[in-house]
Formats: structure tokens, sequence, C-alpha cells
């Protein structure tokens, strides 16, 4: 069973085409990708810019990939 | 400017990392994250979520406590959260630290309304974490000593057996000796029944304490004796049991 944890998150951070979010394990010594970590029931809440067309339902309906 | 909160869920699953890449005609400012981190597998880890520049520059990174190995944890990232001080350290795989030892059958005098310290067997103690648990004796008796600080279940077990019949309203009882902590499940006083037509008798009693093992007051080591008593008016022939088991070593 997985603990919860909380960790800061920097606030009002605006992305736009081209930019990625990860989520990732870092080695706690060296800070390289942990492989053998398996990330799962990831979740975004994002502010929608209001002048942007931002399509929700792609989003929703295959993120993890990237979408043309 | 900000219209509306929208969840982006669905994002599969992935080992190492899994991202999500802002497509055309999108702009939104990232509120918050969540991911379940699951390193049964691995060693420790800090879970972190990452803002990647078109370039795949790191721009932020967000990292969380260190999780430790073999460890899993449901990671909310989201401003203003302050940052957990102490890591996940898992489950231990090994179970709870334990202790048992008995009596065999011995001759148990009669003690009136006292009771006394019965010696545990001096070659049948086992555990499975001697860093927690040994074998001790006092005065020739024998007992089983915690001996770190902690929380412990103890139970103590007595069952008596004669053919003699016994005074009416006899009774038999057990106790440990024990540092301070709570009763808890006893039936520390069982009477006598006739069990077969021999004649025999048998009597039993349990016993349970929660004990707490501690500096200053009660400081580890803290030896747990067995203690009997019976009324019969007769020797009995009596088996005892102690187990011992470490529930925690946090303390208040």
């Amino acid at each position: 069973m997985a603990a919860p944890m909380n960790a800061p998150l920097a606030p009002y951070f605006s992305l736009g085409a081209g930019y990625t979010v990860r989520f990732t394990a870092l080695d706690a010594t060296t800070g390289a990708e942990v492989a053998a970590v398996v990330i799962s029931n990831a979740t975004l809440s994002v502010d929608q810019a209001e002048s942007q067309n931002f399509t929700l339902e792609p989003i929703t309906e295959m993120p993890g990939t990237v979408l043309a | 400017m900000a219209q509306e909160t929208i969840p982006v869920q669905g994002l599969g699953t992935a080992s190492g990392k899994l991202d999500y890449d802002v497509s055309a005609g999108q702009v939104f400012d990232l509120m918050a994250g969540f991911a379940t981190f699951d390193g049964s597998a691995a060693g420790a880890f800090k879970p972190a979520i990452q803002v990647l520049a078109p370039s795949g520059a790191v721009m932020v990174s967000t990292v969380g406590a260190s999780v430790a190995a073999g460890g899993s944890a449901d990671v909310t990232f989201a401003p203003f959260l302050e940052n957990d001080t102490s890591g996940v350290t898992p489950v231990s795989s090994t179970g709870l630290a334990w202790a048992a030892n008995s009596t065999g059958t011995i001759n148990f005098a009669d003690t009136g309304f006292n009771i006394a310290n019965v010696s545990l067997s001096s070659g049948g103690f086992v555990t499975n974490d001697a860093t927690v648990f040994a074998d001790a004796t006092s005065v020739g008796v024998h007992g089983i000593e915690a001996l770190v600080a902690g929380y412990y279940f103890v139970w103590v077990t007595v069952l008596a057996t004669t053919q003699v019949a016994p005074t009416a309203g006899a009774f038999i009882k057990c106790r440990t000796t024990s540092p301070i902590g709570q009763e808890f499940n006893s039936s520390l006083i069982g009477p006598w029944l006739q069990t077969d037509s021999t004649p025999s008798w048998q009597a039993c009693a349990t016993y349970g304490w929660g004990a707490v093992v501690q500096s200053p007051s009660s400081p580890a080591p803290e030896t747990f004796f067995l203690a009997a008593g019976q009324n019969s008016g007769a020797t009995v022939a009596l088996e005892a049991w102690m187990q011992v088991v470490q529930i925690s070593t946090k303390l208040l």
C-alpha cells in the first residue's frame, strides 16, 4: 500500500505547446532516473488559458502520448 | 487568464518517468499533480514532477521526500504544500518480532491466594529476532527479556491438572510481572472443573498485558516473568506458556 506524501509545486506556471510535464523517480543520491519505479494513476490539474483554443477531449481520452 | 480547472486523467503507466506533452494550441497553468510511485522492486528514490522546455531542458524540478527501498508513495504536488520531512518506509516483509517459551509439565504447590514466579524452560526459549528478545534469568527463574524500548503484547496461559478433588471454590490464576501497561483480553482466574471420570480436574487461566518498555520509568531491557497461583489444597501438574510480540518501537 502506498503511503501518502506531499510536495510543493511552483505556482502559476504557464505552459504552452512543446512543453512537457514529467512525473519521474529520481535516485536519492545521484538524481538519475530510477527505471524500476512504476508510475501510475497520474493526474494533472490545469487552469485553461482563456485566449487559447484548448481542446479537452483528446487530452482526457488518450493522454500519455504526444498529441499531434 | 485562468478560466477553469480541468483534470487531465488517464495518463497510463510507465517505468521511471511518465510524460504529458503539451500539444499545439494548448496553453494552461499547471495547478497540481498526483501520481502513484510503486517502488516495490526498486531501491531508494525520490518522486518528482518536472517541467521540460521544448528543448528538453528541465526548467522546474519539484522533488518529494525520499522513499526507502521497496517503498511506494501516493504523491500530491501542489503549491503551498510543505515537503514531507520524513520519507516513506516500506512495510517490513519479516513481520513483527516475537518470542516464546513454556514450562513443560511441572509440579506446582498450593500458593493459597498468592501468586509465585514460575520459571520458563531453560532450553525452550525461541525468537525470530535476537536483537529484540533474549532468555533472561533472575534467581534461577527464566523469563523473556525485551532488549529494546517499545510497546509489547505479552500473553500468559496456564493449564493445571489434578486427580485430587480441589477445595470447593478453588481457582488458578496467572499474571506476568511487567513494566507499566494495561491488561487486554484477560481471563486471569479460572475455576476447577472435573474433566473426566478418572477422576481428573483441570483449570485454565490466561492473561494479556500491553507493556510499555521505555526509559526512564521502565528502561530497556525489561524481563517479563510468568507468575501463577492455585489454592486447590494440593500440588497439581502445571503447564504454562508465555508469548511476547513487539508491536511497535514508536512510543508516545
